[in-house]
């Protein structure tokens, strides 16, 4: 149940065509940073990508788990494989089989992809909550960063990618500036479907968090006497 | 009041594993102890799992010896059926998956290293079994908290056997000067191709001279 | 025919030495549709002939070039049924392998382990034989090739053929360069040979392949239809001109 590698905010948005997802690339044991340069969404079918916050071997255990189940659909050999919205509800099942035992997952799942041509975005909880929505935020993100997610994406719910690039980018900013555990370096990743209806994993990118002139001078600081 | 020696036996440690140009270097102190009762002074927390693939051990000392024992007798079974030496990632994840399925009752985490057709490889094994691989060096253990700020300082990518040998040494004893968890000797052990891996010991007196204690 | 008396079982020996049930697995084998593997520079093809069993049947519908793994792919001739139990067991194994060591199963281990699996059905008094002859293609490093008889003996092959038609087949697989052949070209070889066979007039039948290729990253795959049509085109006017 203890979290000792854990991973931190994940964001994720719909656009127009796709499906963009935003995480650090940092594994903390506690409030110290131990792994740097980790890349945490996994792409475990053509369609799908999962990504996490929470405990780092867990996510190992589920990714694992999913790719398996991916092994044995390809062995069908029917050119068919379980979509994103039947992942997350199998990974659904997963964690509420998990927290059934009294030994949850200790995860936030994202599942992102393309369904029936059309952007999906979900989440799971280590309860084994679904939950399906057009933003998704994670860990204290839920509580910094969605709030701009769900402004942005209700004052446009039909952005290109690099829009919705520069919403993540702005929240994990924001974010950067008041988590403990944030970190600048950026992993972009998604899925999107093009005009031919062709779905594909974009490759994913590195982004630096870049915060100049977030700071307020020096000479507005209050001074409490 | 409870006597240390009814405390359980723990590896407080300071490991760590480096690449260098054409090999890898591994590094460990000799601290064993029970609270404050150093109860192995010279302890071999870098134990050999299958040929010139080793691992370093931190965490309670029963519990990461029966875990190597385990990973040792599984992959000598699998080289016998592979006909050849396995891989240090299986290695890595023979470690990860008893960590990782038994996390509620054992107290582990490892450094797994290695070459794989003359390419050196780190896998750090976290208390809780998340598995990672590591690019140049890793480090764990008590004692690593402290010195992990030194390493990312001092060390660069490509760097000569002396030069890594000199940074993990002077790295393994700055982390035994501030852990009281770490202590005693220094062991090395260093992995290049083609080529026996080479045991080094280090006397607890000569780490000791290198303490930046009048500074 | 008859062992006399001693062809009901497994467990008991003729008293010339034979095991009768084995043998008759081997000649289910040799009367059912041809099967073919050949190891390429770059990769492994695997194709074989099916006879759907009535015209109401959708073609292609029924497979025996199977996926085991990414990288690994079987075919069976024998009794159909009992070739997907095989192929199960197959890929029970490459996974539970992927789970202890989370890399995958050399293609070695695999036949060998299939291997012994059938020779257990060789063995015991309440089993049947496996009546099925299996050719296991697969890459793990390098591409890969065995066959195993019902028997339980398995071989590394560079090219071979299984089913009614291995004989004529297997002799015309001794004649391909096999230092430098390709799977593109194995493709069209396995078709000429598998036209080359005898067919009933009237009889349908189709040909089935599929690949492990470094084209397509040594991931199996069912040999593309644009791909598999034209060898098909190839053997056809290959053969009028031989029989012209």
């Amino acid at each position: 149940m203890e979290v000792y590698s854990s991973c931190g905010t994940v964001l994720g948005i719909k656009y127009q065509n796709g499906v963009l997802l935003a995480s650090e690339k940092i594994i903390n044991s506690g409030k110290t940073a131990r792994y740097f340069g980790i890349e945490r969404t996994k792409q475990i079918s053509p369609t799908c990508l999962i990504t996490a916050s929470g405990e780092y071997s867990d996510f190992q255990e589920v990714t694992t788990l999913l790719k398996e189940r991916q092994e044995g659909d390809f062995c069908h050999n029917d050119n068919h494989s379980i979509s994103p919205k039947s992942y997350h509800s199998y990974a659904t099942r997963i964690m509420y089989q998990r927290r059934n035992k009294q030994k949850p997952y200790t995860l936030r799942l994202v599942v992102a992809g393309i369904d029936s041509a059309k952007p999906f975005l979900g989440t799971v909880d280590l309860y084994g909550t679904p939950i399906v929505d057009h933003v998704v935020a994670t860990g204290i993100g839920e509580h910094i960063a969605k709030p701009i997610l769900i402004k942005a994406y209700a004052e446009n719910q039909n952005m290109t990618r690099d829009q919705a690039e520069k919403v993540l980018i702005d929240a994990m900013t924001v974010l950067f500036l008041r988590d403990c555990r944030g970190y600048p370096h950026l992993e972009i990743s998604g899925i999107e479907i093009d005009a031919n209806g062709k779905v594909q994993a974009l490759e994913s990118k590195d982004v630096e968090i870049n915060t100049k002139n977030r700071w307020a001078s020096p000479n507005s600081v209050d001074l409490p006497i | 009041m409870q006597s240390d020696l009814n405390l359980p036996v723990d590896l407080g440690t300071t490991i760590m594993a480096l690449k260098f140009d054409g090999g890898l270097l591994l590094a460990a102190d000799s601290r064993t102890s029970q609270g404050s009762y150093v109860s192995n002074r010279m302890a071999d927390k870098i134990t050999p799992l299958i040929d010139d693939i080793y691992v370093c051990r931190s965490g309670s000392s029963a519990d990461t010896q029966t875990v190597a024992g385990y990973a040792r007798y599984s992959l000598d079974f699998h080289s016998q059926q592979l006909g050849k030496r396995p891989s240090v990632q299986t290695a890595a994840y023979i470690l990860r998956d008893f960590a990782y399925q038994n996390k509620e009752v054992l107290s582990v985490s490892f450094i797994c290293a290695g070459l794989d057709d003359e390419k050196a490889r780190i896998f750090s094994i976290a208390q809780g079994g998340a598995i990672f691989e590591q690019k140049n060096y890793a480090a764990a253990g008590s004692g690593s908290t402290y010195v992990l700020t030194y390493l990312d300082e001092k060390y660069r990518p490509n760097m000569t056997e002396t030069e890594v040998r000199e940074l993990a040494v002077r790295a393994v004893s700055l982390a035994m000067f501030r852990d009281n968890s770490s202590g005693g000797c220094i062991r090395l052990c260093v992995l290049k191709p083609n080529t026996k891996p080479e045991r080094i010991f280090l006397q607890g007196d000569q780490v000791q001279s290198m303490f930046p204690v009048h500074r | 025919m008859s062992g006399s008396d001693y062809d009901a079982s497994t467990s008991t020996f003729s008293n010339d030495g034979r095991i009768f049930q084995v043998e008759y697995a081997q000649k289910a084998t040799n009367h059912a549709g041809t099967s073919i593997g050949i190891k390429c520079i770059d990769g492994v093809v695997l194709a074989c002939e099916n006879f759907p069993k009535s015209v109401l049947l959708v073609p292609h519908s029924q497979s025996r070039v199977t996926p085991i793994s990414y990288s690994i792919g079987v075919v069976s001739s024998g009794l159909n049924a009992d070739g997907r139990h095989v192929s199960n067991y197959a890929r029970d194994q490459a996974n539970s392998y992927k789970k202890n060591y989370h890399s995958d199963i050399p293609v070695g281990l695999l036949a060998d382990q299939l291997s012994l699996y059938f020779q257990q059905y060789t063995q015991f008094g309440s089993y049947r034989p496996i009546g099925v002859s299996t050719i296991i293609g697969g890459y793990d490093g390098k591409p890969q090739l065995y066959s195993l008889d019902p028997n339980a003996e398995l071989y590394g092959y560079k090219g071979v053929a299984i089913g009614k038609g291995k004989t004529h087949a297997r002799t015309a697989l001794e004649q391909l360069p096999f230092a430098t052949i390709t799977c593109e070209q194995a493709v069209k070889e396995a078709a000429k040979i598998l036209y080359g066979l005898t067919h009933e007039e009237e009889r349908i039948w189709e040909i089935e392949m599929g690949w492990i290729t470094e084209a397509n990253n040594w991931v199996f795959e069912t040999v593309p239809a644009p791909i598999l049509k034209a060898a098909e085109d190839e053997a056809k006017k290959w053969l009028e001109e031989r029989d012209a």
